[in-house]
């Protein structure tokens, strides 16, 4: 472990006086990009980390927090998730539905975002589900529950789409109900062909505005295309405007994928789940696609059995930049162990499984100026641990994120009597009520 | 989108005295299916032809965020959102090539869209849409679009926007339907449920005491309640806090300015239509009797029984086929109506229990079983329509709206 002692300076000297200032003195600050500093302070300001160091001024009125014997570690990042979503996660009627959009059925009428505050996941990408060869256009968030989900999303951050590739979109495990008839494609060739014909579309698409474009500045009198949402939305990919988060297992498709996004000229940000990641990882980062995956699952269905522990070791080690992610609102509550079993499957150093579900992650969502490490002018996303998070013996004590507890583990367990308190006056309110 | 209410709403005598016997003499008939369910319209209960019982029409678009799950688009809330954004971009699209192309008919003819016609003075704002939303996150969902497309929003249903900021409806009027959700009768139903559904159904009657006091616009509406039950959800809404002035404006005055029918109702003023109720106490208190209805300056005289005798219809043991696409499934059940609420239980292929939602309000009766299938229960909603001793309607599944219809037990 390196140990760190410079002194780093405020930067945020023009903040504003009304600015909470909380210090979290005394603890092992895990700052992932920077190293491990012992007996060190984080001084967060207003929603940003002001300074990090072993030898941090505390200024006076800052609320202090000691956290000795204590970690202090950057929120989790889980580059998959499909939680806090009204209704289904899929719509399944189409085998491309760029058009609809995660950010229009998000809830708060669920409880796992707080569950996952309460394991130090702080920051998902909440994707589409895998039903159609282009899912609809996902959406980052950060856990900020009992906040309105308007407030949940990460203003600024990239525009992100679903693509799924493989044995979903072939609708091999999405049977319609008895009576409706079973949808193109029913093969990877078929996938194939819905990706690269969308974007044959979309270049048509395209064309078509530019020509209005060139009319109406010659001074026609031309009426304006029809504005399609989906065409739209894959001209925004063409143009660079939307990251692709792909659906895949197996390797002979992630090279299909690699070769279609080459011919019609757009990025790939991420293969997901990519269980056969370890077979192409130098095609992968050839082309500079990164992988979030899972350490240890798979053997669930016929294209997820040729895979191994090592492949998030193997992945890393070939350079491809490699997050571990969920997949499942329960295993967003841990995505620190599945970090941890990357030093056991393939011997990674303690600071690559730490980049796994931290930086690595914000880096895959084109977020890691803001989020991802413990470092002065980054987002407080903070989660101070009762010990050192690879471990599976420490838990959560507080989680941050922008300065604010979203969760604290004393007050969850006060907040746990109010609750029960306030259903029963509820319940005694309502017995009340004379019946008519 | 483009039906129209004041085309397609049939009510009989019956139907208009269900609703007159409350007190009612104006109702806003909207049409009930659907993403875009069509424009509704203002509706005197008068008798004589039913033409002459318009006072508005359209009176405004409809709209909701309905899903079915049928596998067609769209199929989940995230497609139904995308849907409605899609189709005010075309009502934008269609105005815009039907300007130009009358303006200058060298230019490409637009195709002819009925749908789309009655969409235009929507995105135009010449014409309102009311969005049925009960939660803060679909009237939240709600005001996004309307945002977004400059519309003329209202909402209706809103009996959880008990826990919004008054900031969020600034400018929405808001039609609270009084159809508050009853405590279920099992204990663990009850009580055994999350903080915030028990919160939800609790204070959901506190809505409109909330909305007053933070100075929201509110009418009061009876929604997919029976027109039996309004003036008892309207009394539920006072005794959590609602002041008998604010509910009396609520079912008056405030519903003719959000439809823009303050000239001609809502007051007793001269020259406006003589629609007079005179009750034999204030129109709030339990056991409130009309002793004279006018509408449009006529005396009608609603019969009392009319209700009663209805709701003994559904009452007894029902054998109802649904016809699913792997066979015909049969499913018994036993009902009983008590002023418009349906009460009873089911068995049959599907497994057995309570059956809940029951509402009957003549002749449509809906009610909603837990039908078993591999292992999994789903909600089956029956929409059907009684005549005499038989029934028949759709049932939305999860295997998409199927068809049934059944006898009663003699």
């Amino acid at each position: 472990m390196k140990k760190w002692g410079a002194l780093l300076l405020s930067i945020a000297a023009g903040a504003s006086a009304q600015e909470r200032v909380t210090a979290i003195t005394n603890a092992t600050i895990l700052t992932v990009t920077s190293g491990t500093i012992d007996r060190g302070t984080v001084l967060i300001r207003g929603s940003k980390i002001a300074a990090v160091g072993a030898d941090v001024a505390v200024p006076a009125g800052a609320t202090v927090i000691d956290a000795t014997g204590k970690y202090v570690f950057p929120g989790i990042i889980d580059t998959h998730s499909h939680s806090a979503v009204e209704g289904s996660v899929n719509e399944v009627s189409l085998p491309n539905t760029g058009m609809v959009r995660i950010a229009d059925a998000l809830t708060a009428d669920e409880i796992s975002p707080y569950r996952q505050l309460a394991g130090g996941t702080t920051t998902a990408l909440i994707l589409h589900g895998s039903s159609n060869a282009i899912g609809g256009q996902s959406e980052i968030v950060k856990w900020k529950w009992g906040r309105p989900v308007s407030e949940w999303i990460v203003a600024g951050a990239p525009r992100t789409i679903k693509f799924a590739l493989g044995e979903n979109p072939k609708s091999a495990n999405f049977r319609p109900p008895p009576g409706i008839e079973r949808q193109y494609p029913s093969t990877r060739m078929g996938v194939e062909e819905v990706v690269r014909k969308s974007f044959v579309d979309a270049r048509d698409y395209m064309a078509r505005w530019d020509e209005y474009e060139t009319r109406r500045k010659r001074g026609e009198d031309v009426v304006p295309p029809r504005r399609d949402l989906l065409m739209e939305t894959m001209a925004d990919i063409l143009r660079g405007n939307i990251d692709v988060h792909s659906h895949a297992y197996r390797a002979d498709e992630i090279l299909m994928l690699i070769d279609v996004a080459r011919e019609h000229g757009f990025d790939i940000r991420a293969f997901q789940h990519v269980l056969e990641g370890y077979k192409v990882a130098r095609e992968m980062m050839a082309a500079g696609v990164g992988g979030g995956t899972f350490i240890d699952w798979w053997g669930y269905k016929a294209e997820a059995y040729d895979a191994t522990p090592y492949n998030v070791a193997l992945m890393v080690r070939s350079g491809v930049l490699t997050a571990v992610n969920s997949d499942s609102s329960e295993l967003a509550r841990h995505l620190n162990y599945d970090a941890a079993k990357a030093m056991k499957y393939g011997g990674l150093s303690e600071e690559e499984a730490l980049r796994l579900c931290t930086i690595n992650g914000a880096k895959l969502l084109r977020l890691d100026d803001r989020i991802g490490s413990i470092e002065a002018g980054k987002d407080a996303d903070l989660v101070i641990w009762t010990g050192h998070p690879l471990s599976t013996y420490s838990r959560v004590e507080t989680t941050f994120i922008e300065g604010e507890i979203y969760f604290d583990r004393a007050r969850d367990l006060r907040q746990r009597q109010e609750r029960a308190r306030e259903k029963a006056d509820l319940l005694a309110r309502e017995r009340a009520r004379r019946p008519e | 989108a483009a039906s129209v209410a004041a085309e397609t709403i049939v009510l009989s005598e019956a139907d208009l005295d269900t609703r007159r016997i409350t007190g009612v003499t104006t109702v806003l008939a909207v049409p009930s299916t659907g993403i875009f369910s069509g424009r509704s319209v203002v509706l005197n209960l008068s008798s004589g032809p039913a033409a002459s019982r318009v006072v508005r029409t359209p009176a405004a678009m409809h709209a909701a965020f309905r899903t079915r799950p049928t596998w067609t688009y769209p199929d989940s809330l995230m497609g139904v959102v995308a849907y409605l954004r899609q189709s005010f971009l075309d009502a934008q699209h269609h105005a815009a090539a039907r300007a130009a192309y009358d303006r200058n008919p060298a230019q490409p003819r637009p195709a002819a869209s009925a749908d789309l016609d009655a969409l235009t003075p929507v995105v135009r704002r010449e014409l309102p849409i009311v969005f049925m939303a009960d939660s803060p996150e679909a009237i939240r969902r709600a005001a996004s679009l309307a945002r977004e497309f400059n519309l003329r929003l209202i909402i209706a249903g809103a009996r959880q926007a008990y826990s919004m900021d008054a900031g969020e409806l600034r400018g929405v009027p808001v039609l609270v339907s009084v159809d508050w959700q009853d405590a279920p009768s099992a204990r663990e139903d009850r009580e055994e449920q999350p903080l915030r559904v028990i919160r939800d159904r609790v204070l959901g009657p506190t809505t409109p005491a909330v909305l007053a006091k933070k100075g929201v616009q509110f009418a009061l509406v009876s929604g997919s309640g029976g027109a039996g039950d309004f003036l008892r959800g309207i009394r539920a809404a006072i005794r959590e806090g609602l002041s008998t002035d604010d509910a009396l404006r609520a079912v008056t005055i405030t519903p003719a300015r959000i439809f823009g029918v303050d000239r001609q109702l809502g007051t007793l003023e001269r020259g406006k239509i003589a629609n007079v109720v005179v009750t034999d106490r204030p129109i709030f208190e339990r056991r409130v009797k009309m002793t004279h209805l006018f509408v449009d300056g006529r005396e009608v005289r609603p019969q009392p029984a009319a209700e009663t005798t209805a709701a003994s219809a559904v009452d007894g043991t029902w054998n109802l086929t649904v016809v699913a696409p792997q066979g015909e499934i049969a499913i018994h059940v036993t009902l009983r109506a008590e002023r418009g609420h349906v009460s009873g239980t089911f068995s049959g292929d599907r497994g057995s229990g309570e059956i809940t939602g029951g509402h009957y309000d003549r002749p449509a009766l809906q009610f909603t079983i837990s039908a078993e299938l591999e292992a999994e229960t789903h909600d089956w909603v029956f929409n059907g329509t009684v005549d005499d001793d038989r029934i028949e309607g759709t049932v939305s599944t999860n295997l998409g709206t199927l068809q049934f219809s059944g006898s009663k037990q003699p």
